[in-house]
């Protein structure tokens, strides 16, 4: 591209090259050049990212020290008022139950199913990738028309899982209608959503385990039931504590199935039987023009969701030894 | 012996025959809602309830309304128009800090690789109320711009590009330098058209994260017009008089078709996605 002058100095240098670009003209060494343009580089895009994301965080922080109604242009400090306000809200201590209840039911269910579909798709031979692509699925599908396919299903007395329970004579339930079983119903829908994505993530642990330990296994005479419990369940621990995790703060998260399925309009009904944290965020910042409020929420649940994600730097920096 | 022998292999078959059973259970399960999403589209206003898989009377009515008279087709146009922009902004800027982040030694650059992978400890759900407060300010409410805001640049394909950026040889970008090639040119003509693999996984994420997003696109967006497809499928049934099973069901459909269709064709990216999403714990 550019034809070096053959009397630059810096020709000479082992490794290195001659530029006649501007920072050459400036006599700044070959070095630093490299490193200027690193700084130009990453720039845009690291200012961005923190502006968006930490710039965001910080004024979520700062809100939720202040009286801030969406309609009121003054924006008093009001220091911890807002946080005593949220706790003294029984409505809140229900969407903090019903989101840690979420995530109860939900994991286990996610993790147990989606490790079982995965060990049997690595010990068949056909049919695995059509089997895989089945399950995966609804990754590739919007929660919101999963959701109403399955609102649709859940409907009462006219879906089709009224029908089904007719069949096996099951007592009816109003499944999304009744205050019993609306999470339950939920959960079962995002469980359905997920187990593809998890079966992935034990499908690509179950391939780092290393094929001589099963052959030295069943040189030793190991059964199935021996190789399952000695080899694969120890070594696919970080993989379980993995998935755990991600689909833990998935849980904690999820907001587009309960807007789009919850009785009274997607704001966590019936009865607030099915109010989260993201939805109660959603409410009060949106409809109740209450930022404040809502920014005290959001932080409350980004400590939980930190809580979580710090728990797993511990649980997952042990070195593994193969 | 030969009688334990046999015996061995039968149960070896029906372990083997039972996996299938199983897993062919499973694949009903979930398959059957996408067979009752079409055969509801496909079936007269009415006879919804009716519950048979094949419907008595096939119509395509209620994907003709949609797509003829309804709000639907300006719906796609915007989410094409967002993926694409998001997209081609996450693969650039992308590639970019993951090549800089892999190909050179600066002060601080281990404690801003290290930030950026925090930032996915920050759930969404959070940062909506300051970037709504500030799309507001800016008067980007119902705009491109709004939506946009928040994703021009991902955690997940900078981790992704600099994980592969780092893994090309600093002898093939000495080479060039010795060449005269610009320091941008290094990125540009070398290492980005050697990254392709690993851009196509980020750009068929981004595309498939940004075209089923819904929290956000929800709150930056008002007016009908500017909503995605997923903020106007969600309303679909509102929008309509009564509740018409039969057009929120081709609404699901047209919205989730074109992505397993993708699906089909970016398979093998989108898996190798999934297990990248897993490396980063």
């Amino acid at each position: 591209m550019n034809n070096p002058p053959k009397t630059n100095p810096a020709a000479t240098l082992p490794g290195s090259t001659v530029r006649t670009g501007i920072l050459s003209k400036l006599h700044i060494p070959w070095a630093q050049q490299r490193k200027i343009w690193a700084y130009v580089f990453i720039a845009l895009p690291f200012l961005y990212f923190v502006v968006v994301n930490f710039g965001a965080m910080l004024a979520a922080f700062s809100y939720s020290f202040e009286k801030y109604q969406t309609l009121n242009s003054s924006r008093p400090f009001i220091g911890f008022a807002n946080y005593v306000g949220i706790f003294a809200d029984p409505k809140f201590i229900k969407a903090l139950r019903n989101t840690l209840v979420f995530a109860a039911i939900r994991v286990p269910v996610v993790v147990v199913l989606s490790m079982s579909v995965a060990l049997l798709l690595s010990s068949i031979k056909r049919f695995k990738g059509f089997f895989r692509m089945l399950y995966f699925l609804p990754f590739v599908t919007s929660g919101v028309a999963i959701s109403w396919v399955f609102k649709f299903m859940y409907l009462p007395n006219f879906g089709i899982f009224t029908t089904f329970f007719d069949f096996f004579k099951i007592p009816r339930i109003a499944f999304l209608d009744d205050p019993k079983w609306a999470l339950l119903a939920i959960v079962v829908v995002t469980v359905w959503a997920s187990i593809g994505f998890y079966t992935l993530i034990f499908l690509a642990g179950l391939e780092d385990i290393p094929v001589e330990f099963y052959e030295a296994a069943m040189v030793d005479g190991a059964n199935p039931w021996q190789r399952f419990w000695k080899i694969t369940m120890p070594l696919l621990n970080r993989t379980m504590v993995l998935a755990t995790v991600l689909c833990l703060i998935s849980s904690l998260q999820t907001f587009t199935f309960v807007r789009m399925m919850s009785a009274d309009g997607g704001f966590g009904g019936p009865l607030s039987a099915t109010i989260t944290l993201p939805i109660m965020i959603y409410r009060e910042a949106f409809f109740s023009m209450n930022m404040g409020r809502a920014a005290a929420i959001s932080v409350v649940f980004f400590l939980i969701v930190l809580t979580v994600s710090l728990l797993q730097r511990k649980l997952l920096s042990r070195e593994v030894d193969y | 012996m030969a009688n334990i022998k046999t015996s061995y292999r039968r149960n070896n078959l029906f372990f083997s025959g039972m996996k299938y059973v199983l897993l062919s259970i499973g694949g009903v399960i979930m398959l059957f809602p996408y067979l009752w999403m079409l055969s509801t589209s496909l079936k007269v206003p009415g006879t919804w309830y009716n519950l048979s898989l094949l419907p008595e009377q096939i119509s395509f009515q209620h994907y003709t309304r949609l797509l003829a008279t309804g709000l639907l087709p300006g719906w796609y146009l915007n989410t094409i128009i967002i993926a694409t922009i998001s997209t081609l902004s996450v693969a650039f800027f992308s590639a970019l800090a993951g090549y800089t982040f892999a190909k050179y030694k600066f002060w601080g650059r281990d404690v801003m690789f290290v930030i950026i992978l925090m930032a996915i400890m920050i759930p969404t759900e959070m940062l909506i109320i300051p970037w709504y407060v500030s799309i507001a300010k800016l008067k980007w409410i119902d705009s491109f711009a709004g939506i946009l805001m928040p994703g021009m640049v991902t955690t997940f394909g900078i981790f992704v590009m600099r994980q592969f950026m780092a893994a090309i040889p600093n002898e093939l970008l000495d080479a060039g330098r010795i060449d005269g090639v610009s320091e941008f040119g290094l990125f540009w003509r070398i290492c980005l058209p050697m990254a392709r693999p690993a851009l196509s996984v980020v750009v068929i994420f981004n595309f498939l994260g940004v075209w089923n997003d819904f929290l956000w696109p929800l709150i930056a967006t008002n007016k009908e017009k500017f909503f995605t497809l997923q903020v106007g499928l969600s309303r679909l049934n509102s929008l309509e008089t009564g509740a018409d099973w039969g057009g929120t069901m081709a609404g699901a459909a047209l919205a989730s078709l074109p992505m397993l269709i993708f699906f089909m064709f970016f398979q093998k990216q989108i898996v190798k996605g999934v297990s990248m999403s897993g490396l980063k714990g």
